[in-house]
């Protein structure tokens, strides 16, 4: 009798549920025992949240447990709740395009690192990211790689009716059961969120960003008459786009310091 | 860089708790501007209620306590009469204040008692996954109206209309908008400053939008937020 015990943390609107609901069916498609339960706050987004998943071979007797055999870490924010999981014999893996190997007292077995958001954002689209890792740790675990579409298929109906993302889904999962993880030779966290405040001058105009409040909603896009803000590139703390300011179309007009509700943005006219 | 959000918002807390886009936050962001103006910062306390609007509970550097579903107007209004030099404000949601906890709203309007209530309306129990609310219009798909809300759950509730019905006179009822946040911050004001200066009942309805549970963009958010202006007339009722 053989049990293996996954626990998949990330932060809210990452994909960590569906990413544990699609492995559970998966491994009971397989003929294997599965359990798996969600763990999150209040928040619907933005908070950190966590899924444990046990597969058997003939049964599960308790869904929760103590220590991992893998642990999967999808933000930064979430290494502090899946810290007390890890032991020695804990295999990690983490988003190394997001995050710095995590700092674990206890040292774990493996330490093996996946830049799947990178990989996501070149390749496919952002949000594939956990698609990437699905595909990796099926493989892990020994499951087929289309018993693993299927149940995508099924899990994800409404979100794949555009072919195209179909399309992209399926071979980020293909992608992901083939890619070979980094041991020690870390990739950088190049989507590591910006800090502090970002000053933004010119055209006699003064701009503050926040990105570490930034939550990405896109208010600011929606209520600018002038049409100069737009989603950059770069990524705030929430993993979402950060607004960019054209500050030789803004007319310094307050409206998007107004409409923030996360009081992330200002910009006003220098003082003569 | 505290020149980005009102001085009474608690710097440490934030990034907020709220959603991507929370109207929550909106209306929040307004209350915090009309209490720096005003200055009642050191003399006042907040009761907020289960929901969306607990989430608020480390926001401001203001005396905060949390409620019961639904019992946060009865506690600020024992609140007020065991200190009446403070002023006394309870924020919560369509569904605290318009379904468990209406009996006790409307008895604080009866009362005319010294209190602020704040409830902010976006037509849905967001916390628990946008299940149907008494403010859910006809028609409107949610959890639990798959094919839209039907007419034997009720049509939309209109708190301001019932409740001036049965206030007095000298109370200050009023519907906003997060839509326009200027005209919503002089209504927070006139409500506080009601309460200040003739030591009665104020009550202040804020439409809002809950981008998560309506699956809405910004755009389609706000475009949804103009129509929710029409079934719900804006304005001070007197």
């Amino acid at each position: 009798m053989k049990t293996t015990k996954i626990i998949i943390a990330g932060m809210g609107g990452q994909g960590v549920q569906v990413l544990g609901k699609i492995l559970g069916q998966a491994a009971a498609q397989n003929g294997l025992a599965a359990s798996y339960i969600p763990l999150f706050g209040v928040e619907q987004r933005g908070a950190p949240s966590v899924a444990y998943i046990i597969i058997n071979d003939t049964q599960v007797r308790y869904p929760l447990f103590k220590t991992a055999d893998w642990a999967l870490i999808l933000h930064p924010r979430a290494t502090d709740v899946v810290a007390n999981h890890i032991s020695q014999k804990t295999k990690v893996i983490f988003d190394s395009s997001l995050m710095a190997p995590p700092m674990i007292n206890k040292k774990p077995a493996e330490l093996l690192g996946l830049p799947a958001t990178k990989l996501a954002n070149e390749k496919f689209f952002i949000k594939a990211a956990n698609l990437i890792i699905l595909g990796k740790i099926a493989r892990e675990l020994g499951l087929p790689e289309n018993l693993i579409w299927q149940e995508t298929e099924t899990v994800m109906s409404k979100k794949l009716k555009n072919e195209k993302t179909k399309d992209k889904s399926r071979s980020a999962i293909t992608w992901g059961y083939k890619i070979t993880l980094e041991k020690n030779n870390f990739s950088l966290p190049s989507f590591q969120p910006k800090k502090g405040v970002i000053n933004l001058k010119g055209a006699d105009k003064h701009g503050w960003l926040i990105p570490e409040r930034c939550k990405g909603c896109g208010i600011c896009l929606a209520k600018c008459p002038a049409g100069a803000v737009k989603f950059s590139a770069h990524t705030g703390s929430f993993a979402t786009s950060l607004p960019e300011i054209d500050l030789t179309k803004c007319t310094a007009c307050g409206n998007c310091f107004l409409f923030c509700p996360d009081g992330a943005i200002k910009i006003e006219k220098d003082k003569k | 860089m505290d020149n980005l959000f009102p001085k009474s918002w608690k710097a440490e807390t934030k990034p907020h708790l709220f959603c991507p886009g929370c109207g929550h936050a909106l209306a929040l962001k307004q209350l915090g501007l009309a209490v720096d103006e005003l200055g009642c910062q050191k003399n006042m306390a907040l009761g907020i209620d289960i929901g969306c609007s607990l989430l608020a509970w480390d926001f401001f550097n203001i005396d905060t306590t949390q409620t019961h579903h639904g019992r946060t107007v009865p506690v600020m209004v024992g609140y007020k009469m065991a200190r009446p030099e403070r002023l006394a404000v309870a924020y919560m949601g369509e569904g605290g204040a318009y379904a468990i906890g209406l009996q006790s709203l409307l008895h604080a309007a009866l009362r005319n008692s010294p209190v602020m209530v704040i409830v902010i309306n976006n037509e849905n129990y967001a916390m628990t996954g946008g299940q149907m609310s008494p403010t859910t219009p006809i028609g409107k798909i949610t959890t639990t109206s798959p094919n839209g809300k039907e007419i034997i759950f009720g049509p939309g509730f209109k708190g301001p209309e019932i409740i001036r019905q049965l206030a007095a006179k000298n109370a200050f009822i009023s519907r906003g908008s997060t839509a326009n946040p200027l005209v919503l911050k002089i209504l927070i004001k006139k409500a506080l400053e009601n309460q200040i200066k003739n030591n009665s009942f104020s009550f202040l309805e804020i439409l809002s939008f809950c981008p998560t549970n309506w699956r809405t963009d910004a755009t389609a958010s706000l475009s949804q937020l103009k129509e929710m202006e029409k079934l719900y007339p804006l304005g001070e009722f007197n």
